[in-house]
């Protein structure tokens, strides 16, 4: 910790500092530029209104003022914004691991998502920024933040209504494993034995939309966190042997300690890819207020930064005694 | 009507009958095709060990015991005629030889440098796993046949047919006992 705290002093502080009047500046121009024309469109409707004026004149107005806030908004905190991710938040990854490189613009695809066959639902908005990938020892890993959502159109009186859904909010993390197999295999937060327990074991055996047969395994712990499908039964154990489920609990358990939530997992094509369900949006400066970033936001993401990269040693996938060098 | 009733009553049993004895065939089905995986594992695994020995014996000179050891339980194991639990004995015997080879073979930085012994250790390595998930597949599908053969209302159909009971696969716990065998040198 106190590696960290002066790590913190010494490296990141002076880039901080250094933004700090970038933030001035940017503060006065959102005065100058969206709270001052607000106050005077405001007033100048106030005065107007004497003068029977339509209401859904003031409508249009107010919307083409958002519209335009919403761009300049973007003008104006964008070339901050950058600075503060491309110094202060790759030097945090830098400092996690030397072999990590930071792209905040980039995130990981839509296609490498569907593959992870973690959402089977179709996907109508897919973002993400922060990409963060590199190697740690003789492992590859890759993650990213990535909002997945999809919509639902319902019919009313007044015509359609469109609702947006959230598929998945939060970090996406693929790895290269450390065995080869050929089979897919999803293991996914258990809630129907949860709620409704051997009972809901014979539910999941019925569930069709499900790719791949349930597998049950051993492990009764983990029976009870996870549900396990998968289309190789025996292939479905040589990648989770005893040992591995002890450490996904583990893992999951650190991680759960910090966003109260599960994680899911896959196994296909000799990677694995884990979900981390989050609703904050990580890696991002203040823009009101005093402070650049809070010293317990950059802890914040460090810790993040941190458990991604450290799932690595969590599950041990620099262990490559297997023919998958 | 009433026909229609009857009917239902006399077939009805025999439908859940049918689907409960057609059940436990498949549950049997499994456990056998599961058992011939472990077998298809550990005759790749007899298939590297002649490998293994000659590669070993170029650089240990002082280790023939094991060498020999396991060059007889691999010639026991596959003569054939074994019962399914002198092959289960055998090959645990097996695991535990290779297991102290492994650790004789830290004494041998050279044997450790070169190439071909690596190959052979990752494929042995990566046997040992398969014969794991095997084993452990196989105990599943036992598990589920066995809770078939006792659980009502299977157990009815289990006992008129006469499906008997499988054993699980045990296996001697290789961690444990790997860890056992460091204790010595520390």
């Amino acid at each position: 910790m106190s590696d960290f705290s002066s790590f913190y002093e010494d490296r990141l502080m002076p880039l901080i500092d250094s933004l700090q009047g970038e933030k001035k500046n940017i503060q006065k121009k959102y005065f100058r530029y969206l709270v001052l024309p607000f106050l005077i469109l405001l007033l100048i409707v106030l005065f107007l209104a004497r003068s029977s004026l339509q209401p859904s004149f003031i409508f249009f107005l107010f919307f083409i003022f958002v519209f335009v806030a919403a761009i300049v908004h973007i003008k104006i905190s964008g070339p901050y914004m950058e600075k503060f991710k491309n110094t202060i938040i790759s030097e945090l990854i830098k400092y996690v691991h030397e072999g990590l490189v930071y792209d905040h613009k980039k995130y990981i695809p839509e296609s490498v998502f569907r593959e992870s066959r973690l959402y089977e639902h179709r996907i109508d908005s897919y973002k993400g920024e922060d990409y963060i990938s590199g190697m740690i020892g003789k492992t590859w890993i890759e993650f990213s933040e990535i909002i997945a959502r999809y919509k639902t159109e319902t019919r009313t009186k007044n015509g359609t209504r469109t609702q947006w859904h959230t598929l998945f909010d939060g970090l996406f993390f693929v790895a290269d494993f450390n065995k080869k197999f050929s089979s897919d295999l999803i293991v996914k937060p258990d809630i129907a034995e949860r709620l409704f327990g051997r009972f809901g074991q014979k539910l999941q055996k019925l569930n069709v939309f499900q790719h791949g047969e349930l597998i049950e395994m051993e492990n009764p712990e983990f029976e009870k966190v996870f549900k396990v499908h998968g289309t190789d039964q025996r292939e479905a154990r040589y990648i989770l042997t005893p040992a591995l489920m002890e450490k996904i609990l583990n893992l999951n358990d650190k991680i759960k300690k910090k966003i109260n939530q599960d994680i899911s997992l896959s196994f296909i094509n000799s990677k694995l890819y884990i979900a981390v369900p989050l609703s904050t949006d990580l890696f991002e400066p203040r823009i009101f207020g005093k402070e650049v970033v809070k010293a317990e936001d950059i802890f914040e993401y460090y810790s993040y930064i941190k458990l991604m990269a450290g799932i690595v040693e969590d599950l041990d996938l620099n262990t490559r005694i297997w023919t998958k060098m | 009507m009433v026909l229609t009733i009857i009917l239902i009553v006399i077939l009805l049993p025999i439908l859940i009958f049918i689907g409960i004895y057609n059940g436990l065939i498949n549950s049997r089905n499994r456990v056998e095709e599961a058992f011939s995986g472990i077998d298809v594992q550990l005759k790749k695994r007899y298939d590297l060990i002649p490998n293994l020995v000659s590669t070993v014996k170029q650089y240990m000179k002082h280790e023939e015991k094991i060498l020999t050891e396991i060059t007889s339980l691999r010639s026991r194991a596959v003569s054939g005629d074994l019962t399914t639990e002198e092959k289960v004995q055998l090959n645990n015997e097996l695991t535990d030889r290779l297991n102290a080879l492994n650790v004789v073979v830290e004494n041998y930085p050279e044997l450790k440098a070169d190439q071909s012994f690596d190959n052979l250790q990752r494929a042995l390595n990566e046997i040992e796993s398969q014969i794991s998930a095997s084993r452990r597949t196989y105990n599943a599908y036992v598990r589920e046949f066995n809770n078939k053969v006792e659980q009502f209302p299977s157990n009815i159909v289990a006992n008129m047919k006469g499906f008997q009971k499988y054993e699980f696969f045990k296996a001697q716990e290789e961690e444990k006992k790997n860890i056992a065998v460091g204790d010595l040198f520390s």
